[in-house]
């Protein structure tokens, strides 16, 4: 069973981005914590879990709408030995937020956030990253993912994705029924792993992995 | 200077008039008025529009930003005014505006911090496109990204507001969007107030400005402008 790392370097990371945030930035401590929760811990960790079952290659990995990518990058680079995580993140707060809580992990080149919609504007335009995993963990935020694997084809990536039929909040603007429903609105033809898991908020959450 | 207003369906038609009075009382410079309505009004993004989830509704206002769709509209300089709104002061003032950049409402009653909170959840906008003022060519970069995008964009962004604050915008950086703000003490809104935190009392006419906003739609009000007793005389 996959757990967090609770690596010194991290708790120091957390530490200071919780000051960081409480002091510049007091509007992000409610996101903090909703980003922060049992269940968004849940979700994280059954992801890891999958990817390393599956023994998929981590050198590169791209995160879609990251968000704080506080969970996932030491799951990843700790547990699944990723090399490099990169978040992709529109809100420039939690872009540079995701900078503190990943501190180390940046000085060592094995994390870096950019600021872009990914919706909107291609990925890896000047080809500067070689990825092989691409994740989107808030698939229910955004367009469907088939749009994004047209505007930037690519056959080495593979898709790790998460999505929800909880309608209830406003910025869920694209939930689906199942994973099949997120598999197909994906385009992913080849699935590695597809599945659901209710978490400790009573959300079901559904994941597909594949390309 | 061309003076615009849109109207689509028949809901706001008997304002069309009123604004046009409004203005021939308030506007001591020369100007046409072109009403944009269901008549000379592209359809094209009309098939991106999803009723269901009612995103992105009022679209057909952007179809102006692209000039060469209205050839009658001749000149270069052109201000949009929504139906829905009172004017105070001569709009001269529109005319006058230094135009390196094209303008937009920047609704000084939002706390800007709530916009950076709320950015990621596509909410809480500062812009309010009831007024903007732009020359022949500056937004046109607008129509284009949304005629580019505009699968994504009817899908993604709740109103035209969101998305012009998401892309045209800087909510981190307000002196670097691609939009000025109209300066506090020329615009404010009926409902909403006047400048966050200072000034932000409600329903309360403020004729030293130049324009009065009445426009509620997140808030779900309603209201008809013949309804509201302190402006009967006004507008």
């Amino acid at each position: 069973m996959v757990s967090i790392p609770l690596q010194p370097n991290s708790i120091n990371d957390w530490a200071r981005a919780f000051d960081f945030a409480n002091r510049e930035k007091q509007w992000m401590i409610q996101r903090i914590k909703h980003a922060s929760t049992v269940s968004q811990s849940q979700s994280k960790l059954w992801l890891t879990e999958e990817i390393i079952k599956l023994n998929l290659n981590l050198d590169q990995v791209a995160l879609l709408g990251g968000w704080f990518a506080h969970i996932i990058t030491p799951l990843l680079i700790e547990n699944a030995r990723a090399g490099l995580i990169v978040n992709f993140e529109m809100d420039r707060d939690a872009k540079d937020l995701s900078y503190k809580f990943n501190n180390h992990y940046s000085i060592t080149q094995r994390f870096r956030a950019v600021e872009k919609n990914v919706m909107l504007e291609k990925l890896n335009p000047r080809d500067k990253y070689k990825f092989n995993l691409i994740i989107n963990t808030s698939c229910e935020h955004m367009f469907p993912m088939s749009y994004f694997k047209e505007m930037n084809k690519n056959d080495n990536y593979v898709y790790a994705l998460q999505s929800t039929d909880d309608e209830q909040y406003d910025d869920h603007i694209n939930c689906v029924k199942d994973e099949n429903e997120l598999a197909e609105q994906a385009n992913i033809k080849q699935i590695y792993f597809k599945g659901s898991k209710v978490l400790e908020n009573g959300m079901t959450r559904f994941m597909v992995i594949g390309k | 200077m061309n003076i615009i207003c849109v109207s689509w369906g028949n809901k706001y038609t008997d304002y069309i008039p009123k604004l046009k009075k409004q203005i021939q009382n308030n506007c001591s410079v020369d100007y046409n008025f072109h009403v944009l309505d269901d008549h000379v009004l592209p359809t094209h993004w009309d098939k991106h529009f999803i009723p269901d989830k009612n995103f992105f509704w009022a679209y057909r206002k952007f179809y102006m930003f692209n000039e060469d769709l209205f050839p009658f509209m001749k000149g270069d300089e052109f201000l949009y005014l929504d139906l829905d709104l009172l004017i105070h002061q001569d709009l001269k003032y529109f005319q006058q505006l230094d135009m390196s950049k094209p303008y937009i409402v920047r609704g000084w009653w939002n706390d800007i911090k709530n916009c950076r909170k709320n950015f990621g959840r596509i909410k809480s906008t500062p812009l309010n496109s009831s007024v903007i003022r732009w020359n022949r060519g500056q937004l046109k970069p607008i129509y284009d990204h949304v005629e580019k995008y505009k699968e994504v964009i009817f899908f993604t962004y709740r109103t035209i507001d969101n998305y012009l604050a998401h892309h045209f915008y800087d909510v981190w950086d307000e002196s670097r969007g691609y939009f000025k703000g109209f300066p506090k003490g020329d615009i404010y809104s009926w409902y909403k107030g006047n400048v966050y935190p200072v000034d932000m009392e409600e329903k309360l006419l403020r004729p030293e400005y130049k324009i009065c906003l009445f426009n509620n739609s997140a808030a779900k009000i309603d209201e008809h402008m013949n309804e509201i007793e302190e402006i009967k005389e006004l507008w």
